[in-house]
């Protein structure tokens, strides 16, 4: 091996996603789904009320798992503060650079006097192309994400949902096929901002 | 190999397309989260490599973001570097020569010199030809060695241009 091979690997050995991230990452993980049929296969000759009554507390558990695993996304996503690449306050050219996703990349209706716009970028919900566009609370000074994304069936079962998730405070919500989510300060605020 | 050794060895391939490490963490999450989510599990690193590699294209080559570098990543002025001899043989350095690099050649050097892979199977993974991988190795290579021997890297702004991009 040469000096210079022994070199690069050395500087790609000291490359390391550190182990709390890792385990960020771990935990928002989508989760391995068992077909159905090898579950309702198992169930065998269990009568067929049962297996209604199963399958209800399935899809409930399912659901509760994924809004878990977005609101740990999202709360995670919003930590790192991203630098953004598009940086323009003008809500349109945000969205024009943003052209491969095939949503509006904010809600409809004007834009809230209440945040300044400085840019956005592209990223990823639960393994799907995602824009997030960074906003400063004008009055607070305080830091915001907006997220969109497609509506996927997946999406579709996280309920409207404000909450604080790891001391994020998030709101979840979807329009026709648009799923937003909004996080930021403590207090999770609904869009538009009710002072507006 | 398990999770978190996929995902450590994910982001360092992810390092040698994009330098910046908030990107690289970016490509490997959102690889991870797709390949489960499409799979129900990352599998093999070469399944991982391939997806960061395509989400990489996907957002960076193909759309050109690369014309909005954020501040951080200037470089700094010449005359606030440490001298040449300290530079010499600071890990710095070379984290900056291969900044300069192109990234098909930082790709290929990367897979070749850290993951063992030969040029045919990088020209599988990258959809080049053989011998343009021989030759991406052999420039880098070539590129680096005289950068460690001239001393400190000078600025360069074709670096910052083309960071990320050509391949």
């Amino acid at each position: 091996m040469t000096d210079l091979e022994s070199r690069l690997r050395e500087h790609y050995a000291r490359a390391r996603l550190s182990d709390s991230r890792i385990e960020q990452i771990l935990a928002a993980t989508p989760a391995k789904v068992t077909p159905p049929r090898v579950w309702y296969a198992r169930l065998g000759s269990v009568a067929a009320a049962l297996v209604v009554g199963l399958a209800v507390l399935h899809f409930h558990l399912i659901e509760r798992d994924i809004t878990t695993r977005v609101l740990a996304e999202i709360a995670m996503n919003h930590g790192k503060q991203l630098d953004v690449e598009i940086a323009s306050g003008d809500p349109a050219i945000v969205a024009q650079a943003l052209d491969r996703l095939d949503v509006p990349v904010r809600p409809p209706g004007q834009w809230p006097a209440r945040y300044a716009l400085l840019g956005g970028r592209y990223c990823s919900i639960q393994g799907g192309l995602a824009a997030q566009l960074k906003l400063r609370d004008r009055g607070s000074g305080e830091l915001y994400t907006l997220y969109a994304t497609r509506l996927t069936p997946d999406l579709e079962a996280v309920a409207d949902t404000a909450i604080v998730y790891d001391d994020v405070g998030i709101t979840l919500w979807h329009r026709r096929d648009v799923f937003f989510a909004l996080a930021g300060s403590r207090t999770p605020r609904a869009w538009p901002p009710e002072s507006d | 190999m398990n999770d978190k050794d996929l995902l450590q060895a994910g982001y360092r391939y992810a390092l040698s397309l994009r330098t910046r490490a908030d990107d690289a963490d970016d490509l490997v999450q959102e690889a991870w989260y797709r390949l489960h989510r499409h799979g129900g599990r990352a599998g093999s690193k070469a399944h991982l490599f391939t997806t960061i590699r395509n989400i990489y294209v996907d957002r960076w080559r193909r759309d050109q973001l690369i014309a909005f570098e954020p501040l951080e990543t200037v470089d700094e002025p010449a005359d606030s570097r440490s001298t040449i001899d300290d530079v010499r043989h600071d890990a710095r350095a070379l984290a900056r020569l291969l900044d300069s690099l192109r990234a098909a050649e930082r790709e290929a050097l990367f897979l070749n010199v850290v993951e063992g892979y030969t040029a045919q199977e990088i020209g599988d993974l990258t959809g080049r030809p053989r011998g343009t991988v021989l030759s991406l190795i052999h420039r880098a290579k070539q590129k680096l060695r005289q950068g460690l021997a001239a001393g400190p890297v000078q600025p360069s702004l074709e670096a910052g241009k083309r960071k990320g991009s050509a391949s």
